[in-house]
C-alpha cells in the first residue's frame, strides 16, 4: 500500500513492502485531515493511509501536532476538516478498537488497583465472569512477563514496569489497532531498548497494527515498517520512508545496518530543515 | 523498635507522670486551690467510680448515639451530594458560591432556629448535628470529584465505560482520600456539636454531666468527664482511621 | 466567570421564601425574609447589633493572637528540638482530642462568665493547627539553613529570629488562616451555650423571648460575617503575605 502525502518529498524505496501482503486493505485513512485550535492551525491536510498489520512510525520535532494527531485517530478530539476513516467508517468517538497507550503511564494506571485489576479494567462490561476475567488478566501479564508483579499496586512498581502494565491493558481490549503516545519517553535507555523489542515482538505476535509516535529518530527507525516524519508549525507530512530492514530486528546489529544508518540520515536532515 | 525509641517513649511517659505528681503534691498541700484544680488521684477516682458504678454507660450512650445519628446522616447525604455537584461543572457552577458561603458560617448558630421549628428534643438535636457534620464532608467530596485526573476519564472514554461505571470504578475510588478527609473533620465536629446541644438544650448525656459537675462543683468529676469525652474523640477517630487505612491500602504503595 | 450565577439558585429560593411566608403556607417559625431584614435593621439602629458583634469580633481577635503566639512558640520549641518533642510532645498531644467545648466548665469554673471564659477557649481550639503547622514548617527547613546559622555562630535567639521565622512565616500564615476560620465559629458557639455577651447569646436570647425574626436575622448576620472575615483572610492572603512568602517551603 502506498502512502501519499502532500508535498513534494517522494518516496524514494521502493513501493514493495516486506512483511505485509500487498493486498492488505487499509485500516485507516487519513484523507485532508486539518485541525484548527484556537485560532491556530495545528495540523495541515494530513494525507494517510495506514495498512492493516503496519508498524508506522510518525517522527517530528515537538509542536508539530503528532500528539494531536493520535488523538484524533483515538477519537478523543475531532478534526476541523477531512475525513479519518478506520476500517472504512468515519471516527465519531474513543473505541474500545483503538487503544490507546499514554506517555504517562503513572496517571494511566488506577493507582487503588492491583496490578491484574488494572489490567482486567479492559474486560469489565464485556460478560466475562470475574473469575475469567481475572485468569486472561493473569494470562497476558505472563505473556509480558509480569507474572510477578500481578498482585502488586502500581504505586509499587518502576517506571518500566508501569508502562508494560499500561500496555497489558491496552492489550487486554484485544483492539485492531494500538496507538502509542511517546510511550517510552520518561524512561531510561536500557528500560527503553528492552520494551522496544518488547513491543516490537508483540505486534508481530499478535498481528496488530501500529501508529507510534516518538520524538526519538533512531527509535522510529528501528521499530517501524514505515516511518512518517513530520514537520512542525503547522504539522504535516513531511517525507515518508519505507524502512526495509530485516524482522526480527536487533538492537545492535540493525543499528549498525548501513541502510539504518542511511534512513537515520535522510529524516535527520528532514527534521533539522523544519 | 530500637533502643532509642524506647528510651524517648520512657522518658515521654516519665515527663507526663512527673507533671502529674508535681500537681498532685501541689493540690494536697493546698499551693493550688483544690476546687479548680483537685489532686489527679481524685479526678481519677471519680473516672473509675464512673466506670464501675456504670453510671457512665447512659450518658455516654447518648452522646455516641446523638452524634452517630447526625454523623451517618451527614455523611451519606454529604458524599451523595457531593458526587453529583462534583462531577458537574454546570451545578458547581451555580453552587459552589453559596457553598462557600455556608463553610465559615458557625454551625452552632442554627441552634436558635432549630430549637424554634423542632423544640427541645432528639430531632432537634440530631438536626443541628447533621447541619453542621455536612459541610466537611460535601466540601470534601465536592474537591475529591473535581479533581479527577482528566487522564483517567480519557481512559474511561477509550474503554467505552458507561457514567455510571465511570462512576463507581474511577471516580469514587479517586475521590476517598478527600472524601474520608471530610469524614474525620465531620466526626469531630458531630461530637462537638453533640455537646454543644446537651449544654443548651439540658438533654443526658456527657456534655450535660460535665456542666452539671461545673454546677454543683464537683470538679474531680468535671475533669473526670472531660478526660472521657476527649477519650471518645480520640477513639472515635481510631476506628475512622483503621477503616480508612483498610480501604485506602494502596497508598501505602506510593510511600517511597 | 460570570457572578451572577452563583446567586441565582440562592437567590431564588429566598423569593420563593418570602412568597410561601405570605401565603402563610409555611409555620410562623419560620419567618420571612423581609421581616429578617427588618428585625436586623432595627436591632443595628438601637446600636444592639454593633455592640454583639464588637463583642463577638474581640474574644474572636484576642482568642486567635492567644493562640498564635502560644502556637508558635510550642511550635518552635518542638520543632526545633526533636528531643524535647519526643519528651514533652506526647504530654501536648494529649489534650488535643479534647473537643474545646468540653472545656467551658472547667473555663466557667476558673473564670466565671465574660471575656476570658470565652478567649480560653478560643485559644485552645485555634492553637492546634498552629502547633502543627509551626513544627511541621521547622521540621521541613532546609539543613543548609540551621549549618550556616551555626557556621555564623549565633545564638538560638537569633537563629530563630532571623532565620527560623522569616522562612517558616509562609507555613505559619496556612496554620493562622485555618484557627481564624475557627475561632469565630468557636467564639459564636461558647457564646450561644454559656456567655452572656456577643452574637451568639443574642440569638439564643432572641430566641427565649420567641422573637422569631430577630434570631433568623441575627443568624444570616453572623454567616455574611463570618463570609466577610474568610473573604478578609483571602485579601490579605493574595495581596500580602503570599508575596513575601516566597520559598521557605
Amino acid at each position: 500500500m502506498i502512502a501519499r502525502e502532500a508535498g513534494s518529498a517522494p518516496t524514494s524505496e521502493a513501493n514493495t513492502r516486506a512483511p505485509v501482503s500487498q493486498s492488505a486493505p487499509n485500516i485507516l485513512s487519513l484523507d485532508s485531515v486539518t485541525l484548527s485550535y484556537g485560532g491556530n492551525l495545528v495540523l495541515d491536510r494530513i494525507n494517510l493511509d495506514v495498512a492493516k498489520g503496519e508498524f508506522l512510525c510518525a517522527v517530528g520535532p515537538s509542536g508539530c501536532g503528532k500528539t494531536t494527531l493520535l488523538r484524533l485517530l483515538a477519537g478523543h478530539v475531532a478534526p476541523s476538516s477531512g475525513t479519518i476513516l478506520f476500517k472504512g467508517a468515519p471516527i465519531t468517538k474513543p473505541s474500545r478498537d483503538r487503544a490507546i497507550v499514554f506517555q504517562d503511564y503513572s496517571r494511566s494506571l488506577l493507582p487503588w488497583r492491583k496490578v491484574w485489576a488494572n489490567v482486567a479494567l479492559a474486560l469489565e462490561g464485556q460478560g466475562f465472569p470475574k473469575k475469567e476475567r481475572r485468569e486472561r488478566s493473569q494470562a497476558l501479564l505472563a505473556q509480558m512477563n509480569l507474572a510477578h508483579v500481578a498482585d502488586h499496586y502500581p504505586g509499587a512498581l518502576s517506571g518500566g514496569m508501569q508502562q508494560r502494565v499500561q500496555i497489558a491493558r491496552c492489550l487486554a481490549q484485544e483492539p485492531s489497532l494500538l496507538l502509542m503516545d511517546e510511550p517510552f519517553g520518561a524512561l531510561d535507555a536500557i528500560t527503553r531498548q528492552s520494551l522496544q523489542d518488547e513491543v516490537s515482538r508483540l505486534a508481530a505476535e499478535k498481528h496488530l497494527t501500529v501508529v507510534f509516535i516518538t520524538h526519538d529518530l533512531e527509535e522510529a527507525i528501528y521499530l517501524g515498517d514505515r516511518v512518517v516524519s513530520l514537520a512542525a508549525r503547522p504539522g504535516r507530512v513531511g517525507d515518508i520512508v519505507q524502512v526495509m530492514l530485516a524482522r526480527p530486528r536487533n538492537q545492535l546489529t540493525t543499528r549498525e545496518e548501513p541502510l539504518f544508518l542511511q534512513y537515520r540520515h535522510r529524516l535527520f536532515k528532514q527534521l533539522e530543515g523544519h | 523498635m530500637t533502643l532509642y525509641r524506647f528510651a524517648m517513649r520512657l522518658a515521654a511517659l516519665a515527663f507526663a507522670l512527673t507533671l502529674l505528681m508535681l500537681w498532685q503534691l501541689l493540690a494536697q498541700s493546698n499551693a493550688i486551690s483544690t476546687v479548680f484544680f483537685p489532686p489527679p488521684s481524685r479526678s481519677l477516682q471519680a473516672l473509675y467510680e464512673l466506670f464501675a458504678s456504670g453510671r457512665i454507660w447512659q450518658p455516654l450512650a447518648a452522646t455516641l448515639e446523638r452524634m452517630a445519628f447526625g454523623w451517618v446522616l451527614a455523611s451519606v447525604a454529604g458524599l451523595v451530594l457531593g458526587a453529583l455537584i462534583g462531577s458537574s461543572r454546570l451545578l458547581r457552577a451555580y453552587l459552589e458560591p453559596t457553598l462557600e458561603f455556608f463553610r465559615p458560617l458557625p454551625a452552632s448558630a442554627i441552634i436558635p432556629p432549630a430549637i424554634l421549628i423542632l423544640g427541645l428534643g432528639q430531632t432537634m438535636a440530631v438536626s443541628v448535628i447533621a447541619f453542621a457534620a455536612i459541610w466537611p464532608v460535601l466540601l470534601g467530596s465536592v474537591h475529591g470529584f473535581k479533581l479527577i485526573d482528566p487522564r483517567l476519564t480519557e481512559v474511561a472514554r477509550s474503554l467505552e465505560m458507561t457514567r455510571f461505571d465511570f462512576l463507581k470504578k474511577i471516580a469514587l475510588p479517586s475521590a476517598l482520600p478527600d472524601i474520608f478527609a471530610g469524614l474525620r473533620i465531620s466526626l469531630a465536629v458531630s461530637l462537638i456539636l453533640a455537646v454543644v446541644v446537651e449544654m443548651q438544650a439540658s438533654q443526658p448525656g456527657l456534655g450535660q454531666n460535665i456542666l452539671l459537675a461545673q454546677r454543683t462543683y464537683r470538679s474531680p468529676e468535671l475533669y473526670a468527664g472531660i478526660v472521657v469525652l476527649g477519650l471518645t474523640g480520640y477513639l472515635t477517630n481510631s476506628v475512622l482511621t483503621i477503616i480508612e487505612n483498610r480501604l485506602l491500602a494502596w497508598r501505602q504503595a506510593y510511600r517511597h | 466567570m460570570a457572578p451572577w450565577r452563583g446567586l441565582l439558585i440562592p437567590g431564588l429560593l429566598l423569593i420563593c421564601w418570602e412568597i410561601a411566608a405570605r401565603a402563610t403556607a409555611i409555620p410562623e417559625a419560620l419567618s420571612r425574609p423581609s421581616l429578617m431584614i427588618e428585625a436586623i435593621q432595627a436591632s443595628s439602629l438601637n446600636g444592639a447589633l454593633m455592640l454583639a458583634t464588637l463583642q463577638t469580633l474581640q474574644t474572636t481577635l484576642l482568642g486567635l493572637l492567644l493562640a498564635t503566639t502560644l502556637g508558635i512558640a510550642v511550635g518552635l520549641l518542638l520543632g526545633i528540638s526533636p528531643l524535647l518533642n519526643a519528651v514533652i510532645g506526647p504530654s501536648v498531644e494529649a489534650f488535643r482530642p479534647i473537643p474545646a467545648i468540653a472545656l467551658v466548665p472547667l473555663a466557667l469554673l476558673l473564670f466565671g462568665f465574660g471575656i476570658s471564659l470565652e478567649v480560653s477557649i478560643i485559644a485552645f481550639a485555634c492553637v492546634w493547627p498552629i502547633i502543627v503547622v509551626t513544627i511541621a514548617a521547622v521540621q521541613g527547613l532546609d539543613e543548609r539553613l540551621s549549618q550556616i546559622a551555626r557556621g555564623l555562630e549565633f545564638s538560638l535567639f537569633q537563629r530563630i529570629i532571623k532565620f527560623i521565622l522569616p522562612a517558616t512565616i509562609g507555613r505559619i500564615w496556612v496554620g493562622i488562616r485555618i484557627a481564624a476560620g475557627i475561632a469565630l465559629i468557636v467564639a459564636v458557639t461558647v457564646e450561644i451555650v454559656v456567655n452572656p455577651r456577643g452574637l451568639g447569646y443574642a440569638m439564643i436570647f432572641a430566641q427565649q423571648m420567641l422573637q422569631v425574626d430577630l434570631v433568623y436575622g441575627y443568624v444570616v448576620w453572623t454567616g455574611i460575617l463570618g463570609w466577610l472575615l474568610n473573604l478578609l483572610i483571602q485579601l490579605i492572603d493574595q495581596n500580602w503575605l503570599s508575596r513575601y512568602a516566597v520559598s521557605g517551603r
